[in-house]
């Protein structure tokens, strides 16, 4: 026997007729494919984008006079919200397509992959300190134009153990989320990726 | 589009269907097979028809299997446990149908060697796997050559 005879089981296996799937299904699947992208990036970017819009409103445009201080924590705000908008965008850029080669889509793959699992890994740098940040210097001016005094007192201390607990946790959750899943699975399209071009 | 589409699907979901029983677990061959139909469907407004229909759906088939990340986790764990048991060729009865010889030959390989034999077996040129693969035709030439020589050491006394 050749390999060539292969051929002829193979045709007879592609020629099975199964159930046709039903395409209306299918095509409503597709939609809600596309609105569940649309609401996922919905929910991360338009909440922070909304706080700082308020931010803007109240602690800026609505007062009669705004400090030094309350103008910082405004600041800090928008240029967090812009920030994590920017690197959620940047990370989703290499978008697959289906008409690449498999060589192309392995490699915008791993290209992907890497984006996303250095985000997890990193969160703590791109998300977690800058939020920290903005909430100490928010709470520090709000407690200034309240009690005249910088000294935070014991409910902000109670919200700062609160934001570090959260935030450990969360850094915590991502890098187990980026060395079980993101790590492993770039680490198989890469060895594909040697099995393809190596030979 | 729909009745163009729904034609297609008749016509090759055997193959479709095929590639994916090589690139899933058992369980998840329907997931995976509704998986590439989705993205068949989202790619076809760009089909032009100047590739033969076989070849664009390999072209987005090996894309979806090879790429699918719950599926290529567990069907990673799953292929190592099976090579862990056995070795192709062996524990094949005298006598077995070449349907059987393919099977065991198909399981016994690497995900890109499987996916030039589906191929070669669908009678694709060397050319047309390269426009899938993004390889050279020269380099799967020896890939097929070298599958030749596997399935003859491995079956042909």
């Amino acid at each position: 026997m050749k390999l060539d005879e292969l051929k002829t089981p193979w045709m007879a296996e592609v020629a099975y007729e199964g159930r046709t799937p039903r395409l209306d299904s299918l095509t409503s699947e597709v939609a809600k494919l596309r609105r569940d992208v649309l609401m996922r990036d919905f929910w991360l970017i338009v909440p922070l984008l909304a706080a700082a819009g308020g931010s803007v409103f109240f602690n800026w445009w609505a007062q009669d006079a705004v400090s030094f201080m309350s103008q910082i924590a405004v600041l800090s705000t928008l240029v967090f919200a812009a920030g994590v908008t920017a690197v959620l965008f940047l990370a989703r850029r290499t978008k697959s397509h289906d008409h690449w080669t498999l060589r192309a889509r392995l490699e915008r793959e791993i290209e992907r992959l890497g984006r996303q699992a250095s985000l997890l890994l990193n969160v703590g740098y791109w998300f977690i300190l800058p939020m920290l940040m903005v909430i100490l210097i928010t709470s520090i001016v709000g407690q200034h134009e309240r009690t005249g005094s910088y000294v935070p007192g014991a409910i902000a201390w109670g919200l700062y153990l609160a934001s570090v607990s959260i935030s450990a946790l969360t850094v915590w959750l991502c890098r187990r989320e980026a060395k079980r899943t993101f790590i492993p699975l770039m680490s198989r399209l890469k060895e594909l990726h040697r099995d393809l071009v190596g030979h | 589009m729909q009745i163009q589409f729904e034609q297609l699907v008749r016509e090759h979901l055997g193959r479709i269907r095929q590639i994916a029983r090589r690139y899933a677990a058992a369980a998840a061959v329907d997931d995976l097979v509704q998986e590439i139909l989705l993205r068949l469907w989202r790619s076809l407004p760009g089909f032009r028809g100047e590739a033969r229909v076989e070849t664009w759906i390999y072209r987005v088939a090996l894309n979806t299997a090879m790429t699918n990340v719950k599926e290529s986790i567990r069907r990673r764990e799953l292929q190592v446990a099976l090579t862990a048991r056995s070795e192709s060729g062996q524990g094949l009865a005298a006598g077995a149908s070449p349907a059987d010889v393919l099977a065991d030959f198909m399981r016994g390989l690497g995900d890109i060697d499987a996916s030039v034999l589906m191929m070669y077996l669908d009678g694709l040129t060397a050319d047309e796997m390269s426009a899938v693969l993004g390889i050279s035709a020269n380099a799967i030439n020896v890939r097929i050559n070298r599958l030749k020589q596997k399935f003859t050491d491995t079956y042909i006394d």
